[in-house]
């Protein structure tokens, strides 16, 4: 269920010197917490879930928790580190500045929130 | 409304009626809507998903590479679009990063929304993935 990259994100984040660890099974995001970084996958991979069911996985170069930065609530949901995982932790100035500097990003997560809301679709059958 | 002067010389501008339908359930997504004025539901499979109003955008299937529409959107009163393809889309959100995050938020919204109906209906039942040895 990975995210077709029209951009690569791995390339600006693989240097980073703020990159965070998590061991597999640890808990990256809780559902209903607050938080104010989204995160770039450098290395490895996580699960996205909901009260315990699977929406996504996530991998080498993609983003999750992005939409504490777009539209400021608590967490919608869990990630869960699947394997070992490197994240790139980013705030608010960085993806505004992302927002006005690095072009195809705005597309980029605008496609991500498109393609989870498709799979959401996908979930809520009657 | 905020963003409007955006489309004050856009050329692909679509009026609809109500009742009207923009678009259904599989057909070939190959453009997004930006409302101007109006209502519009996104329905799947016969239930509402959410109401849409000016300022908000539908259609955002077509920004995926298996461009199929997932939900039907029909309008609630008359209504009035800026239709916008993947190109025209970028270049708009490159050009104006308040447009990005407004789109972005409005998308947002509608994730959330649809995120609580699955969590309301998973409820407290269906534990489908038990959780790793992890902490909690």
């Amino acid at each position: 269920m990975g995210q077709r990259n029209t951009l690569d994100l791995l390339e600006i984040f693989k240097d980073n010197d703020a990159l965070e660890r998590y061991p597999a099974g640890s808990t990256i995001i809780e559902e209903g917490a607050r938080g104010d970084l989204m995160y770039v996958v450098v290395e490895g991979r996580v699960r996205i879930s909901l009260r315990h069911q699977l929406l996504a996985v996530v991998g080498k170069g993609d983003i999750f928790g992005e939409m504490v930065l777009i539209s400021p609530d608590i967490r919608s949901a869990t990630v869960i580190a699947d394997t070992d995982c490197k994240l790139a932790p980013i705030d608010q100035a960085s993806f505004d500045s992302m927002l006005r500097h690095v072009p195809d990003f705005s597309v980029h997560v605008m496609k991500v929130l498109a393609e989870r809301l498709q799979n959401a679709y996908e979930m809520i059958e009657p | 409304m905020t963003f409007q002067n955006l489309f004050n010389t856009w050329q692909d501008m679509r009026t609809f009626c109500s009742g009207e339908a923009v678009f259904e359930e599989g057909d070939t997504a190959e453009a997004m809507y930006f409302i101007l004025e109006g209502e519009m539901e996104i329905q799947r499979r016969g239930s509402v998903m959410s109401v849409e109003g000016p300022g908000g955008i539908i259609g955002e299937s077509a920004l995926l590479d298996r461009a199929t529409h997932n939900s039907t959107a029909v309008a609630q009163s008359d209504a009035r679009l800026a239709r916008l393809d993947r190109g025209q889309l970028k270049k708009l959100m490159d050009r104006d990063a308040d447009f990005a995050l407004h789109v972005m938020a409005r998308l947002a919204l509608r994730l959330r929304s649809v995120d609580a109906r699955i969590g309301a209906r998973i409820g407290s039942a269906g534990r489908t993935e038990d959780k790793t040895d992890g902490t909690a």
